[in-house]
């Protein structure tokens, strides 16, 4: 379990992390989110004493991870670039790492092994491609066996086969009764991976919620019908808090009542449908809704989306 | 799909001084870097050493008599003069390589408490220099005595201070060495570090000799010349500390470096 309380952190006058308070709870894949320059790798820092907080704190366990005796058994931690000399091979870094805690040889084998780079282990990391980067700071992270993951972007420059890999290890890891705590941009990924969303923007927490909830937050009650009497249809669901547009010849988006109320408003009428789906917005939609008054590096303009299709329907994820 | 747990290891895994140490030789000896440039600095100190012996020999020969004749053990330590600066500047590298390539953070999040690393390093780095330094002074000492006798100007290893100013030169060495490592740990950039180290080496006794009246006596604190008076033989005519003097100079520094490395290391975000 990872708690932080009050979490704060500041930079001369800019500050990073504003007083966060969360709780990452085991035996679930926690999604950590946010904009870029959110806070999110300064507060996993400051998960593993690398940074000290200006207010507040981030316990492991309920404890400082100083605290630990030894701190790579309990918490694994993959932090975003390769934190790896370049001019060592594989093996000998991670020996190195293992030594410090009185890990032993054989272990250094077994998490090559468990990521794939056996056969490149006496290779010097500097040639290492940036997935074999990526595995082997998994495999730095699982070496001490630990109870609790952070992942700073693990998925970061993986292949399809890779992304998938780390889902199902995340996934196992987590149904173990470990805590798993990852941040990512990959949305769709972390749509799939992960149960429960810690959103940050600008330092601050901006949702604290389950996967499912912060979707359906975001969509809000959004059904899609397709009928031939689409104009008589949305005459018949217009009511006070209903809004329902037309995106189509006979598709209709109707905002304000449940998939279940629109059948049966058309029942009613004898109106046919052909289509009725509730609509969810994908998690990148959700996402950048929430943030979107957070984000402290903005891009710049994109080009205007075209007229929707009538074809959009479920979730994009 | 099995995963590996390996829970056997757990109960008796703690993060212990002796271990920091088997990680800081399992890194220092891991770099082809590391192990090409303490070769350099050993070569550095045998090839000058027996080089110098060799012209004596030759200027002798040519004018009947040879300066370096009056300092028979120092012609065989010149060599440090370069072996310091390949050690010093490994020193450095030990440290702001770990801060240029990121491994500072996997290093410090193994060990949270920070201060094994850095003494980790110092001891695995010091007793490493300290030996090949002197393995080297030796060979050079032998070898280039050999050859001084053929002039009748060599000494023996028995002959009073010799073996002194020996340890002496290794120890200088190695201070050097750790002053490195100590500056790489406060400025944390290769680059500003090494400037800052040949700083120390030959500009500071560039600066110190041209303070004037009592301010002068500054000279005789700084590293090059503790460590001058450390290996010193004949100490007719010059402005230098004892050799013991010299020792505790040189300890005062490496306290000092060490200490302000510790500090810093423990207080700054890494």
């Amino acid at each position: 379990m990872i708690e932080a309380r009050g979490l704060t952190k500041r930079y001369g006058s800019k500050t990073a992390v504003d007083d966060l308070t969360f709780t990452v709870r085991p035996g679930v894949v926690t999604g950590f989110l946010g904009p870029n320059g959110a806070g999110k790798s300064t507060t996993m820092r400051m998960a593993i004493g690398l940074d000290r907080p200006t207010k507040g704190a981030i316990n492991i366990g309920g404890k400082a991870y100083r605290d630990f005796p030894a701190p790579l058994t309990e918490v694994g931690v993959l932090l975003e670039a390769k934190a790896v000399h370049t001019g060592r091979s594989a093996y000998k870094h991670l020996l190195a790492v293992a030594q410090t805690q009185g890990i032993p040889r054989r272990r250094v084998d077994e998490v090559l092994a468990l990521v794939g780079l056996t056969d490149v282990a006496g290779k010097r990391v500097g040639g290492f491609s940036l997935g074999m980067g990526q595995r082997l700071g998994i495999a730095s992270a699982m070496l001490g066996d630990p109870g609790v993951l952070i992942l700073d972007e693990p998925v970061n420059g993986l292949d399809p086969e890779g992304i998938r890999w780390i889902r199902t290890l995340l996934q196992a890891l987590a149904a173990e009764g470990r805590t798993i705590f990852v941040s990512s941009h990959l949305m769709s990924e972390m749509a799939l991976t992960a149960t429960h969303l810690i959103v940050v923007g600008r330092g601050r927490l901006i949702a604290n919620t389950t996967v499912e909830e912060f979707i359906r937050q975001a969509s809000g009650d959004l059904v899609h019908v397709r009928s031939p009497q689409a104009a008589r249809l949305s005459e018949t669901l217009a009511r006070d808090g209903v809004t329902v547009t037309t995106t189509g010849l006979d598709t209709l988006d109707v905002n304000g009542l449940t998939a279940q109320q629109v059948g049966e408003a058309a029942f009613a009428a004898g109106i046919p449908v052909f289509e009725l789906t509730p609509r969810q917005v994908s998690l990148e939609d959700a996402f950048m809704d929430i943030t979107k008054d957070a984000v402290e590096y903005t891009h710049g303009q994109t080009p205007a989306p075209r007229v929707p299709s009538a074809t959009s329907t479920g979730a994009n994820a | 799909m099995g995963f590996p747990t390996a829970a056997d290891f757990k109960p008796t895994a703690k993060v212990t001084l002796p271990r920091v140490l088997r990680s800081e030789w399992t890194k220092l000896t891991s770099l082809r870097s590391t192990v090409w440039t303490l070769l350099a600095a050993i070569v550095v100190t045998i090839g000058f050493g027996l080089i110098v012996c060799a012209a004596t020999v030759a200027d002798f020969h040519r004018n009947g008599n040879a300066s370096d004749l009056n300092d028979p053990v120092g012609t065989s330590l010149v060599g440090g003069y370069f072996s310091q600066i390949a050690i010093g500047v490994l020193g450095v590298l030990l440290i702001t390589g770990e801060y240029s390539t990121g491994m500072i953070r996997t290093s410090l999040g193994a060990v949270p408490h920070r201060l094994p690393v850095l003494f980790g390093k110092a001891i695995v780095f010091g007793v490493t220099s300290y030996a090949l330094s002197l393995g080297a002074i030796l060979v050079a000492f032998f070898s280039g005595q050999a050859i001084l006798h053929q002039v009748h100007g060599g000494v023996a290893i028995g002959d009073p201070s010799v073996v002194r100013a020996l340890l002496g030169g290794a120890f200088f060495v190695m201070t050097i060495g750790l002053l490195g490592l100590a500056l790489g740990t406060l400025i944390r950039s290769t680059g500003g570090s090494i400037a800052a180290l040949l700083g120390l080496i030959f500009v500071v006794p560039i600066v110190t000799s041209f303070l004037p009246g009592r301010w002068g006596d500054i000279q005789k604190f700084i590293p090059n010349n503790a460590g001058g008076a450390l290996v010193t033989i004949d100490d007719r005519g010059n402005d230098l500390l004892s050799p013991l003097g010299g020792l505790v100079v040189l300890l005062v520094w490496l306290a000092v470096g060490l200490g302000a490395a510790a500090f810093t290391l423990t207080r700054r975000d890494a």
